[in-house]
């Protein structure tokens, strides 16, 4: 048993709770069943109990009627005797009647004791048991009926017995009288002794006591005459008086008799009174338990079966009720919270159990629930974190990247102007603002004067020539004066109201310093419509593209100051190569060719007109007439400088001139222009070159002694040849003079120089 | 913060489901259950329960609770009460919890004389009142009062007993109203072990004659009227003392009552000197009187000893004037007739006979009772006091019943029904409407004076009579 247990335990814990179920509710099943059975065999004890209150009612039925029949028979036989003996005689009435009624009283008696005995027997069912004092009284009138019958026998025997009864005395004593008084002849005696015979006799007959009375005052009347008559002897009157005597002694015992035998009468009748109904009561309920227990059977049966069904189906029912109910309030719910724990356990963590219940399992997915959901909001939060990170790193990256934009945009603008434009154009788009200003500087450092700024609000500003003063109490001011960026949201405890009618939308605004070189020269004013938009990440980033903006307007002024310096450089340089050209042009004025069927040729010095007007405006001309030719004349351009014109035209019937052969001319002319100008630079170089070579040998001379008269004099001779100058004068000062023809000698080299 | 104590776990808790447990455990498990022990089970569950309705128990009323529990733990391993066991010689009558203590009146239901139906039924008021005084409860039982007809017969009283009899729950028995019936009715009731208490019953031999046992003496009869003896003694008193005559003739019925008159009358007149002419009777019916009264004529008596009752003794008395001489002798009657249907009845016929009956009771007791009577039955107070009588006799039974029955725990009670008697023998002294009381080892139990009444104004009825009285005796005066 003990093995027994852990292993059953051990399987039970192992079986699903489906299949506990299945086992708990088949065992409520079979006890079900067991009930029923029960009840059957409750219902077949019952049944065989009424079965045998049946056999015992109809025993009892039985053993009733047969007492009765035993009274009624006796009954009979009393009145039977009571009638037949004054014909039949006493004895034999006796004998025949008497006798035979003791004998069915005795036998009522025996079976009113066994009746009374089965009454209180325990199969007798409990209507019947209230017959008990029925019985004891039916016994009981049973025997006391036999009684008086006996001592009503005695009476009647004392009364009519032959020869020695009371009447058979009486008769024999009025017949001794009669026999008395005959013999005195006196028939007033006689008459008076028939009269009291007549009473005597209408007694008899009738029982009635008054006409005993009668007969007795006629035996006073009689005794007055004997003792008055003189006829009677002394002995005859003794006698007669003896017999008188006796008479009214026996008439008085007959009487009397009489009255105790009608007292038995009644109390025949008294006891007939009370026995037959009850005889009448016990077999009315003995048929009566009968009927009701044989119903009691069939209805038993009929509940049996009614029951055995009803309890099956019932259970059948409950059970599935049960089952129902279970699998609504537990098994489905289970099924339920395992789901929801394999869903989840699968990473859906969004799943919830819906168990409305308030049993465990709903306490428990409650609880699931509740776990879930911190999970879920736990993982939620990290997730939110992390996209906030993300959306965070993306807004840097984007903002880096609008801002590495906006960097790469202005650094290739060199133009201030453009660039202001610009970066506050990009600034606005990139990052999505919704107003972006710049701000710059004047030259006495005083105001920040508005240079560009986004949207019509920008526009106006401008137009209105918009500018704060420098360590005022505007952001731009206190960003300028100390050179930091400045944060303004109109959330938080530190909330800013916002007051621009130009800008009404803006909730949050930034100045951000425009630095360069230590040196702030300006600052860009943010603003956007989304509250709390700033923060130090984007400020930073903000900041980092307002640098870079600094620093490319820093580079643009240098550039630009850069570009007036190139430009005077280049303005310069183009001066020395249009005097170069110009210089080769006045030495080789031929310098020009013409190309045509018949080959290159000089060309003539006719200046056509689209020739002119193309060296006038600088820029290719293309006339294209509908008729004739369609001449065009590209201008050639050294160093920005038109040093000459490539003319050529299209027959009318070539059709006009298209872009690419407009352009395959310009590039051309480009490159030819390039190219006159190497050439023109490798003949310069040239001729520099053998300057220089010219003034190395001069120089090298120069240094071959250390005289200085040799030196002047080689100087002097060299230098006139390398000029080819017809002569040339070395002449040395003292030195307090020195300075005067130095500066005069530099002076001509300079005029010399600039022409 | 507070401490949450689950369900079931306080002491209280635990406390009052174990108070409700030794109830049903004491209902369940023991035979009889002790009341006193199942109030103290609810009183420990109310104690409980109000100690967790209202507020933590004190220390106190811990220990007291737990001392009570012990103690009903205790007692229920006590022995219950033994079975009662009866030990009268004559057997017990158990009566169940619920069930009644049965007592029989046997009276007459159905008779010819509308004189005597009444009659009966005044007694029977006589019985109710007693019952009634009681709330009809005995020892917390209810009175059940079953009424049996004799029909004023021997045999009628025989019948009416074996039918009391038969009845094993019968405790005991109110009446009968007529002697001849008791005569039959008392062997069998005897034999029985019962008691039967009468108010009406006058016939001596029911108990004694001068001292000596009647024939028709049984154990367990008693009565609370005179015996009549003493009523046949006071008439043979003043018939031989007062009215001086010495030859008397008798006239009775042949019942109980008027023979046991007449033969008392016989017994003292004949000892006081007097001489008995005639001994005549009737045979109850019987409607023709000529004839015995002929016989009473013939005997020539100075008085008539009349022991008849209603229905034979006021056809007698109207045929007197039929029989020559008859008129002439005074009649001395019994209290038989003693009431004013009879007297209307009777008119002229009768004027001038004498009647003994018993000197009218009175009394606080007796106007108490007759002012219920009144009250409850709504009329006046009948002529003759036998409801009186009956009164007393319902009370001694139920005193009596009273003072011997056990009662159990559970109320059953059981009644030795030897006991019984010997508590109504022992009766002395006792306070009845009627008088004291005080049984003698026959029966007896009422002390009566007789007063001797002449009819003298048929107007004036009853109460004229007893405004008549001529003579008056007491018994042992």
């Amino acid at each position: 048993m003990k093995l027994f247990k852990p292993k059953l335990a051990r399987r039970w814990r192992r079986l699903g709770i489906n299949t506990k179920f299945r086992a708990i509710f088949g065992l409520v099943l079979a006890l079900i069943l067991l009930m029923a059975i029960t009840n059957y065999v409750s219902l077949a004890l019952l049944r065989r109990r009424t079965e045998r209150e049946i056999i015992a009612s109809t025993e009892i039925q039985a053993l009733v009627l047969e007492t009765d029949r035993g009274l009624q028979e006796a009954r009979v036989l009393q009145r039977d005797f009571f009638l037949r003996y004054p014909t039949e005689g006493l004895t034999a009435a006796r004998e025949a009647y008497a006798l035979e009624a003791v004998k069915k009283l005795s036998q009522v008696v025996t079976l009113s004791a066994e009746l009374q005995q089965r009454l209180v027997g325990t199969e007798v069912s409990s209507a019947l048991e209230l017959y008990e004092v029925d019985v004891n009284l039916y016994l009981s009138a049973a025997a006391r009926f036999a009684e008086t019958f006996l001592e009503s026998v005695d009476l009647v025997t004392s009364l009519a017995a032959p020869e020695t009864g009371l009447e058979a005395q009486l008769q024999q004593n009025s017949r001794g009288l009669h026999e008395t008084l005959e013999a005195t002849g006196d028939r007033s005696l006689l008459k008076l002794y028939n009269d009291l015979r007549a009473f005597e006799r209408e007694y008899l007959s009738s029982r009635q006591r008054p006409q005993m009375q009668s007969a007795l005052n006629v035996a006073f009347q009689l005794r007055e005459a004997i003792n008055s008559a003189e006829t009677l002897t002394a002995e005859a009157q003794t006698q007669a008086l003896s017999y008188l005597d006796t008479y009214e002694t026996l008439a008085r015992e007959i009487v009397a008799l009489d009255a105790e035998i009608q007292g038995k009468f009644n109390d025949f009748d008294l006891q007939a009174q009370a026995v037959d109904p009850i005889s009448a009561r016990l077999i009315r309920t003995a048929e009566s338990e009968v009927a009701q227990a044989r119903a009691r059977i069939a209805q038993a049966n009929q509940l049996a079966a009614i029951i055995l069904i009803g309890v099956v189906a019932g259970a059948v029912l409950l059970v599935a009720l049960a089952i129902r109910l279970i699998n609504a309030s537990v098994t489905r719910n289970v099924v339920k919270l395992t789901a929801a724990v394999g869903q989840w356990q699968a990473g859906d963590l969004s799943t919830s159990v819906q168990i409305e219940s308030g049993d465990e399992l709903g306490v428990l997915a409650k609880a699931f629930n509740a776990m879930a959901s911190q999970l879920q909001d736990l993982i939620g939060s990290l997730e939110r974190r992390v996209n906030e990170r993300t959306r965070d790193l993306e807004l840097r990256s984007a903002y880096l990247e609008a801002s590495a934009e906006v960097g790469r945009a202005v650094v290739s603008i060199l133009d201030a102007d453009k660039l202001i434009d610009q970066v506050v154009d990009l600034t606005c788009t990139r990052f999505g603002l919704y107003y972006v200003g710049l701000f710059l500087v004047d030259e006495m450092g005083e105001w920040a004067e508005l240079r560009a700024g986004t949207g019509k609000a920008g526009r106006q500003m401008l137009a209105e020539e918009h500018r704060l003063k420098v360590g005022g109490r505007s952001m731009i001011g206190q960003c300028v004066a100390r050179g930091e960026a400045r944060i303004a949201l109109d959330v938080g405890e530190e909330a800013v109201h916002f007051d621009n009618p130009l800008l009404p939308e803006t909730r949050s605004e930034a100045a951000l310093p425009l630095r360069s070189r230590g040196h702030v020269f300006g600052a860009i004013t943010v603003q956007s419509a989304q509250p709390a938009a700033f923060d130090e990440d984007v400020i930073t980033v903000l900041q980092t593209m307002a640098d870079q903006v600094a620093v490319a307007l820093d580079n643009a002024r240098l550039f630009a100051e850069f570009e007036d310096a190139l430009e005077a450089a280049r303005r310069a340089s183009g001066e020395l190569s249009r005097e170069a050209w110009e210089e080769l042009l006045r030495r080789r004025r031929d310098l020009g060719f013409h190309s045509d069927e018949r080959g290159v040729i000089r060309a003539e010095q006719i200046w056509r007109p689209e020739m002119e007007q193309a060296l006038r405006k600088r820029e290719i001309v293309v006339h294209d007439a509908e008729e004739g030719n369609r001449p065009l004349a590209v201008p050639i351009r050294v160093r920005g400088e038109v040093i000459g014109v490539l003319d050529t035209y299209k027959p009318g019937q070539a059709g006009e001139w298209d872009e690419e052969e407009i352009g395959m001319l310009e590039t051309l002319v480009e490159q030819l222009g390039v190219a006159l100008e190497g050439a023109r630079l490798y003949e310069d170089t040239q001729r520099r070159a053998a300057r220089e070579r010219v003034v190395s040998e001069v120089t090298d001379r120069m240094r071959e002694t250390l005289d200085s008269a040799a030196v002047l004099k080689t100087a002097v001779e060299d230098i006139r040849q390398a000029l080819n100058v017809p002569e040339m004068t070395i002449s040395l000062v003292p030195a307090a003079a020195a300075a005067r023809p130095s500066i005069a000698v530099d002076e001509d080299k300079e005029e010399r120089e600039n022409g | 913060m507070a401490k949450v104590v689950p369900k079931f776990k306080t002491f209280q808790t635990r406390c009052f489901f174990l108070g409700r447990a030794l109830v049903f455990g004491r209902f369940i498990f023991l035979e009889r259950p002790k009341r006193l022990m199942s109030i103290q089970s609810y009183l420990v569950s109310y104690t409980c329960l109000k100690g967790k309705r209202s507020k933590p128990m004190t220390k106190q009323m811990r220990y007291l609770v737990s001392l009570m529990i012990v103690a009903i733990l205790l007692s229920a391993c006590q022995p219950t009460a033994p079975p009662f066991e009866c030990t009268d010689s004559l057997g017990c009558v158990t009566i169940a919890p619920g069930e009644p203590v049965k007592l029989v009146e046997m009276t007459v239901i159905e008779h010819p004389s509308e004189a005597l139906r009444n009659f009966c039924a005044e007694m029977t008021r006589g019985f109710e009142l007693a019952i009634a005084e009681r709330g009809t409860e005995l020892l917390g039982h209810a009175v059940d009062l079953q009424q049996e007809n004799t029909g004023c017969t021997g045999e009628g009283g025989a019948n009416a007993a074996l039918r009391v009899v038969a009845d094993p729950q019968i405790v005991g028995i109110l009446g009968p109203v007529c002697s001849g019936a008791a005569v039959e009715a008392s062997p069998i009731m005897s034999e029985a072990g019962l008691v039967m208490i009468s108010a009406n019953n006058q016939a001596p031999e029911l108990t004694a004659v001068s001292g000596e046992p009647g024939e028709a003496w049984q154990p367990g009869y008693y009565r609370t009227i005179y015996n009549g003896a003493t009523l046949s003694e006071a008439a043979a008193h003043f018939a031989f003392a007062e009215l001086g005559v010495s030859k008397v003739a008798m006239l009775d019925d042949g019942t109980a009552t008027t023979t046991g008159f007449t033969d008392a009358f016989e017994q003292i007149f004949t000892a006081l000197g007097g001489e008995i002419v005639l001994s005549a009777a009737v045979a109850p019916g019987d409607t023709n009187m000529k004839p015995v009264l002929t016989s009473i004529v013939n005997a020539e008596p100075e008085l008539l000893f009349f022991s008849l009752k209603n229905q034979e003794g006021v056809p007698a008395l109207q045929q007197q004037e039929d029989v020559p001489g008859a008129e002439e002798i005074v009649i001395l009657g019994t209290a038989t007739m003693f009431s004013d249907e009879v007297l209307d009845v009777l008119g002229t016929d009768g004027l001038g006979m004498y009647m003994t009956v018993p000197t009218a009771l009175s009394g606080p007791e007796v106007d108490q009772v007759v002012a219920d009577y009144e009250t409850t039955y709504e009329t006046a107070r009948p002529s003759r006091d036998q409801f009186i009588f009956a009164y007393d006799a319902a009370n001694l039974l139920m005193d009596a019943i009273e003072t011997v029955a056990v009662q159990a725990e559970d109320g059953t009670l059981h009644i030795g029904r030897q006991a019984l008697r010997d508590a109504l023998y022992a009766t002395a002294d006792y306070e009845g409407a009627s008088g004291s009381l005080t049984c003698d080892q026959y029966g007896d139990c009422a002390s009566i004076s007789f007063d001797i009444m002449r009819y003298a104004d048929p107007e004036a009825g009853t109460a004229g009579m007893l405004s008549n009285v001529v003579f008056t005796y007491a018994p042992g005066q």
